[in-house]
């Protein structure tokens, strides 16, 4: 085992903002995101982890140690790192809405999330100030990914394309480490021996789990490995001193009651971001930060105020909210067929979970984690009655309708303190303080799904955008809408930067009298008006 | 960082300055009310002289906003006035310049691209509603309010089933309101009081958002009828009419009026009460501190159904009524009304007319609009601000029994008439500043003026496919 050679203070102070070495050159941000993991890494204290390349970038970045998202799933966490928004804020939180009927309880049929009327897509704000933008390739969104939010989005998505001289925001998104990886990838080649994996508590000491964390391990190996070669990629083309580098996972995971929990083990994730100058090389930042502030830090390291309807604060950057969060909320809703609903807060130290169906037990059947191994295994061990008693917390009914922990202390959640007399004062700030963000964050949390959905998509219609139109003024042509906050997308004879791509409409169109326009509007989770032309 | 507050030395979080945006964000967005009578001569409201008919709401508005007294529709008939003032263009380069009639209901519809001002205020936000009469595409077709702009539309889509205020049906929002009450010449429902509510509602449903109401009634167009209400009543006594004994059973264009001068002056009152009351619902709503209410009417006073011009000096010092190009036909009163913006009492020559519209409120709002509008922004003389741009000259053409133009430029004014009519085309000219009645025809004494006013004619006609200018 490698001795630690980290830096373990504590940074208070926010780190100074960036400022690129070619004074005027605006600095490209290389984003990868891996899938699923929690703090599973070597340079995040994992002993059993092998990830020397990500500990490379923790020599050189900061680590955040503690970075959250709402819930421990997908696509949840994805609508709030595209938006800045909490997912129930925005009718996101159900997992997913926009799968298979297959996979949805009877009475929901597979919609997009309307996203309420002003609020888009992080990076169309990014392409409007100048930047190529690129997404490799995972969406997920809970809505189609709008046609204006990339330059390009698929997996052939690369800064390469961009123009030159243009700078650059590509987020690359690493599959290899996903849940069903585990499965599917069980007879890889293993990296790390299934005798050297360390179990959290709610696990019993079996080979068919051991089995899986090792393959689990092993996976995290190889996105190490795969993240190396993105930087390479930008170090090659020589924008590696004028680049950012952010990484980190899209929830905690992937084992049962972990993926899709909202304790710690679903919730907190690694992030960890380089400067091109290593400025705070090597340090951990614990400052309490959420997915929805992903998307304004990123807007405040470009330079770009975030708008004012996010919840996310930025923590870095130009706009840095210098008042940190005290708190991190997480709330779960449906999980494909199953229905469950949990809201919890956390502070620096302590975890409340709230249960709103505490006859229920946690553990649900979903058929698609049923093909885990190990899941399989759980249940077995379950229902011969040879789980520990620890180990059977996540499967028992009643639940309490509240469960309080010492996180510090407890890291694994394993002792319910709701009703410890020592500790009423911080139970009752937590209560109200999540009383508090339901009320004002997250009106919606009251709501069904299928009140949700109606409401976005009436009559289980997807809402149909008007025809825009263009205007020809002083300045250039204007393209209008008779629909409210919607976006635009327009070509030239046909093309933006070549015949696939569709520029993002900010400002009036210069458009010669030979020209041929053609534009489209757009609204995350609407059907795209018809395409208009426009000659003058 | 230190922060104090009374004796204490606060903790540092709880003081510690966000870097959020402040609350000095910008101003609420202004709604606009855009009230347009129908028919409604200059000399008709009571602050420009009349003196049969009391328009107490009107004149109040007038004295608390600002008064225009050159200010000129885009045509002498309705639908052509219409699409001036929605499309910022005079008739000579906008889509509609006559009344057009489409069987079995409705007029000539505009183009499905046509921009007009309610899709200007959509552009940025606003939800917008029109209420009272369309007249500018018939029922289904690609030119109808909803289709064009307008979030909201309670009315009347054809300008001659407006002839009728209790009609068999009206449209909301393209579907067909019945009133089986009215079928038969049942005449019950009297149309302007449902239509008036509906634009009160529509102020209140929206006093939290940023709208846009365009209250286009139909007072007091023909048919000259209303509920013999007090007000019917009080005027009645005046001008000692008798009511009709006999209920008629057949009619030309118009149902008779009962007590012509009574009901066309309890008409115009009831359009004034109906002012009054948009104004009062902006004050309890506490939306008169950011809403632009403009007041005006479409074209000139008519003599039709029993209207009586003569009587009501509805045209006041200005000759010609509805149809005409005199002033008469064309010069309209204008109040605009706004307590945040508009200095209260205050009056304006500036030759202004409908087709300045859109640019007006482009500016007011912060929206685009095509660089093709003719319209020049009067917002700077609304605000009292400098920079108020003057129109080189005015231009008219109106296609009608027989065809006319008219051009104003300064003090000069010259009319073409007789196109298409068997008297054959003749011009005369006047001197509007010295000659605002339009009494000396200075045709022959001023070849000159003729011959350049005559090239501004010609420059600023451009033929319509839909519209002939007939020789």
């Amino acid at each position: 085992m490698k001795k630690n050679k980290f830096i373990y203070f504590s940074l208070v102070l926010s780190v100074f903002p960036f400022i690129s070495k070619s004074e005027n050159k605006p600095v490209n941000i290389l984003c990868v995101t891996c899938e699923d993991i929690s703090q599973r890494l070597h340079c995040f204290g994992d002993p059993v982890a092998i990830t020397p390349f990500l500990d490379k970038m923790a020599e050189q970045g900061i680590r955040y140690t503690r970075m959250f998202t709402s819930v421990g799933v997908s696509s949840p966490s994805r609508a709030a790192l595209i938006t800045g928004m909490y997912p129930t804020a925005i009718g996101a939180n159900y997992m997913r809405n926009q799968g298979l009927q297959k996979f949805l309880p009877k009475g929901i049929t597979p919609y997009e999330v309307v996203l309420p009327a002003g609020i888009k897509c992080y990076t169309e704000y990014i392409r409007k100030a100048g930047y190529f933008c690129t997404n490799n390739s995972k969406t997920d969104y809970q809505f189609s990914a709008p046609l204006t939010a990339w330059d390009e989005c698929g997996t052939d998505a690369h800064w390469k394309h961009r123009p030159k001289g243009m700078p650059f925001f590509s987020i690359f998104n690493l599959t290899i480490t996903h849940e069903h990886q585990i499965w599917a990838r069980a007879k890889e080649p293993l990296k790390i021996s299934p005798a050297d994996v360390i179990l959290p508590p709610y696990y019993p000491d079996d080979p068919i789990i051991r089995r899986d964390m090792a393959v689990l391990y092993s996976n995290i190996f190889e996105m190490d490995k795969r993240f190396q070669k993105l930087v390479d990629e930008v170090k090659k083309a020589g924008e590696l001193d004028n680049t950012i580098i952010i990484w980190y996972s899209d929830n905690g995971g992937p084992m049962p009651r972990e993926k899709r929990a909202i304790y710690e083990s679903g919730m907190l994730v690694p992030f960890m971001i380089k400067f091109p100058d290593h400025n705070g090389a090597g340090s951990e930042n614990n400052r309490m930060c959420m997915f929805p502030d992903i998307p304004a830090t990123i807007l405040s390291l470009l330079n770009i105020k975030p708008p004012k309807y996010m919840q996310g604060e930025a923590f870095l950057g130009k706009y840095e909210n210098k008042k940190e969060r005290k708190y991190v909320y997480g709330a779960r809703n449906r999980m494909d067929e199953q229905i469950d609903k949990q809201a919890c807060i956390r502070d620096k130290k302590f975890r409340l979970i709230r249960n709103y169906n505490p006859s229920h037990p946690n553990y649900r059947p979903n058929a698609y984690r049923l093909q885990m191994p190990m899941m399989r295994r759980l249940i077995e061990l379950l229902e011969s009655d040879s789980l520990e008693a620890p180990q059977m917390k996540w499967f028992v009914a009643p639940r309490p309708q509240e469960e309080f922990y010492d996180v510090d202390s407890d890291p694994y959640e394993m002792h319910n303190l709701i009703a410890d007399k020592s500790y009423q004062r911080k139970i009752k700030e937590l209560r109200t303080e999540l009383d508090r963000w339901i009320e004002e964050d997250n009106p919606r949390w009251k709501q069904t799904e299928l009140e949700s959905l109606n409401a976005m998509w009436p009559n289980r219609q997807q809402p149909v955008l008007k025809k825009p139109k263009a205007i020809v003024t002083k300045q250039g042509i204007v393209l209008v809408s008779p629909d409210k906050a919607v976006s635009f997308a327009y070509q030239i004879n046909g093309k933006g930067m070549d015949a696939k791509h569709w520029f993002l409409y900010s400002e009036p169109i210069p458009l010669k009298k030979t020209d041929k326009l053609t534009f489209v509007a757009v609204r995350a989770g609407m059907k795209n008006s018809s395409v208009v032309t426009f000659q003058q | 960082m230190m922060c104090f507050s009374g004796a204490a030395v606060v903790a540092l979080g709880s003081c510690a300055q966000k870097e959020k945006e402040a609350s000095t964000e910008t101003a609420k967005p202004m709604n606009v009310i855009y009230i347009l009578a129908d028919d409604l001569g200059y000399g008709d409201v009571g602050y420009n002289g009349q003196t049969y008919i009391q328009t107490p709401n009107i004149d109040r508005m007038a004295q608390e906003g600002m008064v225009f007294t050159q200010h000129y529709a885009g045509c002498t008939v309705s639908a052509p006035s219409r699409c001036s003032l929605l499309t910022g263009m005079h008739t000579g380069h906008a889509q509609i310049r006559g009344n057009r009639e489409i069987d079995p209901e409705g007029q000539e519809p505009m183009t499905a691209n046509t921009f007009t001002l309610g899709e200007m205020f959509q552009s940025k936000g606003y939800t917008t509603g029109m209420f009272g009469k369309w007249g500018l595409g018939y029922p289904g077709s690609v030119s109808t309010p909803n289709k064009l702009g307008f979030d909201e539309m309670f009315g009347y889509n054809c300008q001659r089933e407006a002839h009728n205020y209790y009609p068999e049906h009206l449209w909301h929002n393209g579907k067909k309101v019945e009133f089986p009450e009215n079928y038969n010449l049942g005449r019950k429902t009297y149309s302007h009081d449902l239509i008036h509510q509906q634009a009160l509602q529509f102020i209140r449903d929206n006093k939290d958002k940023p709208f846009f109401a365009m209250l286009t009634y139909t007072l007091p167009h023909a048919e000259i009828n209303l509920p013999h209400d007090s007000v019917f009543q009080a005027y009645q006594a005046k001008f000692k009419e008798k009511s009709m004994t006999e209920i008629p059973k057949h009619f030309e264009d118009y149902y008779p009026s009962d007590c012509p001068h009574t009901s066309f002056a309890a008409m115009v009152s009831r359009l004034d009460k109906g002012v009054g009351e948009v104004l009062a619902e902006l004050k309890e709503l506490g939306l008169d501190k950011n809403t632009l209410v403009i007041f005006t009417s479409d074209n000139g006073p008519h003599n039709e159904g029993g209207a009586d011009p003569e009587f009501f000096n509805s045209n006041a010092q200005y000759r010609g009524i509805k149809r005409d190009l005199y002033e008469g036909g064309i010069r309209e009163p204008m109040i605009a009304w706004s307590p945040e913006l508009i200095q209260a009492g205050s009056t304006t020559d500036l030759m202004s007319a409908f087709w300045d519209v859109m640019p007006t409120l482009g500016d007011l709002i912060g929206a685009d609009y095509p660089a093709t509008v003719d319209g020049l922004s009067f917002l700077p003389t609304l605000a009292g601000k400098s920079g108020q741009q003057k129109h080189d000259y005015m231009y008219w053409e109106f296609h009608g029994t027989t065809d006319k133009q008219a051009v104003r430029k300064g003090d000069w004014k010259l009319i073409r008439l007789g196109m298409g009519g068997k008297k054959g085309i003749w011009e005369e000219l006047y001197n509007i500043k010295e000659d605002e009645s339009e009494t000396t025809d200075l045709f022959k004494k001023n070849p000159e003026k003729v011959k350049e006013l005559e090239a501004i004619m010609d420059a600023a006609h451009v033929d319509s496919p839909v519209f002939k200018l007939r020789k």
